[in-house]
């Protein structure tokens, strides 16, 4: 089943009757109670059937939660909730007093994003993911809506499976709000690879902290830095020896030291940046001490415009060794 | 009840959990049918000669439609609510079809398929 059948067995009858078909490069569906349906597409944006009415954004909310918008009451209080296959969906309307104990009443509008596994999205950029033969910690930096947390989801998977001759390693993924492996009832709905394990829904520096302790993994990957505490959390696995790969919302590494601060910017080995369109990576750097943009160092390669998707052309096999990873050695100058 | 609201389980799990009736309209709602919609599918066969809910009233039936209508609507406050009620009307049908069988002297057969509702939805 792909994301579009999966994600469209989800919905209303009442609602696909008024979209018609959905289109297979749909990103987003937008339901607005006395407004038209918005379906957001990598072409361009386009309103479907007529204006929905007050149920339909409540009914698309409670079939899309399988009836059980009850069983969603605390996802909800963060005001999304991930359904099978990974897709996230927003639901915004009224939500009654009460300080933390506040519950959605009334739905007004309701977004589902529709989360794809593109495999093969990272491979513009595993090579760089190594350091003779080790996985380094990376940050990957984009603005929100090009493709942070697919990248990050296929970089998981491929650690994992292993690439490029390298055998795979343990992946543990932090995945709070529960994109990067779309977990339904703590299993994975997408694919985050064979030695990699979800703690899914918990807040970052727990869940990575509870990863570090129980489950012994090489790598973490995570998603969204800049919260309170995960400094702690990124420096108190690196202590453990676990490299961490996460993301940042940014637009560059200059705003990325910004909103994360040098301390935790600076734990990174290297930076991943994506932009200008939705998959394009669009350079990778060695870190702050290349002093951002720089393509110099520590077995960087500057791969502007590199799409992702694309094969690694690199042929990185190389032979297996006896490092903990299995991976492949590799010289830092093998990669310029 | 505990199990559907305590664990935070999907409706078509804690259905299907319970059985009979409940996994009957469960079957319907993959689909993706509401439980309300689910019920009145699944109604017909059960209602049928010799089916699940065979002996049951037009009573019971409606105490029935309004527990699936109600199921899966709002949070969990109000899915107590919904529980709550219909465990006390399916008490008070099975209180009323035992006062009848007591009253004629001979078995009124939706005591037992009443008393085995009332005893699957303490599951969920």
């Amino acid at each position: 089943m792909d994301e579009m059948t999966g994600f469209a067995a989800l919905l209303p009858g009442k609602l696909l009757a008024e979209t018609g078909p959905l289109p297979a490069d749909l990103t987003e569906l937008r339901v607005r109670a006395g407004r038209r349906i918005q379906l957001v597409r990598l072409s361009g944006e386009e309103f479907r059937g007529k204006a929905a009415d007050a149920a339909l954004a409540e009914e698309t909310a409670q079939a899309l939660a399988g009836h059980s918008l009850y069983a969603r009451e605390e996802e909800l209080k963060e005001g999304y909730f991930t359904v099978r296959g990974g897709c996230r969906v927003g639901v915004c309307g009224r939500f009654s007093a009460g300080g933390q104990a506040r519950m959605l009443t009334h739905v007004g509008s309701v977004c589902v994003r529709i989360a794809r596994e593109a495999r093969g999205a990272a491979d513009g950029v595993m090579r760089e993911l190594f350091d003779r033969g080790r996985p380094v910690s990376a940050l990957v930096v984009s603005p929100p809506g090009l493709g942070k947390t697919t990248l990050l989801r296929d970089i998981a998977r491929q650690l994992s499976e292993g690439t490029g001759g390298r055998r795979g390693v343990k992946v543990g993924v932090a995945d709070e709000r529960g994109e990067l492996a779309g977990c339904v009832l703590g299993r994975p709905s997408l694919d985050v690879g064979p030695r990699t394990d979800v703690m899914d829904g918990c807040p970052k520096r727990i869940g990575m902290e509870l990863l570090v302790r129980g489950m012994s993994p090489d790598v973490i990957v995570t998603d969204e830095l800049g919260h309170e505490g995960d400094r702690e959390a990124v420096l108190d696995a690196m202590r453990s020896g676990v490299r961490v790969i996460a993301s940042v919302h940014a637009r560059d590494e200059e705003e990325a030291l910004r909103r994360l601060g040098a301390e935790l910017a600076g734990l990174f080995d290297r930076m991943i940046v994506l932009g200008d369109r939705i998959g394009q990576i669009k350079r990778v750097t060695g870190g702050i001490e290349d002093g951002y943009g720089g393509q110099s160092g520590r077995g960087v390669r500057h791969d502007g415009g590199e799409r992702m998707g694309r094969t690694d052309a690199g042929g990185n096999a190389g032979k297996a060794g006896a490092d903990p990873f299995g991976c492949a050695e590799r010289s830092p100058a093998a990669d310029d | 009840m505990i199990e559907m609201l305590e664990k935070r389980m999907p409706l078509m799990d804690a259905l299907s959990v319970c059985g009979g009736a409940f996994l009957m309209v469960a079957r319907e709602m993959e689909g993706g049918a509401p439980p309300g919609e689910a019920f009145e599918k699944a109604k017909e066969s059960m209602r049928a000669r010799g089916g699940i809910l065979d002996s049951l009233e037009e009573g019971d039936m409606a105490a029935l439609k309004r527990l699936f209508g109600g199921l899966g609507e709002g949070g969990l406050q109000a899915q107590r609510l919904v529980l709550n009620e219909a465990a006390e009307e399916l008490e008070r049908l099975t209180g009323q079809a035992r006062a009848k069988r007591e009253e004629h002297g001979r078995l009124y057969t939706s005591l037992g398929a009443l008393t085995g509702l009332a005893a699957a939805m303490l599951l969920l």
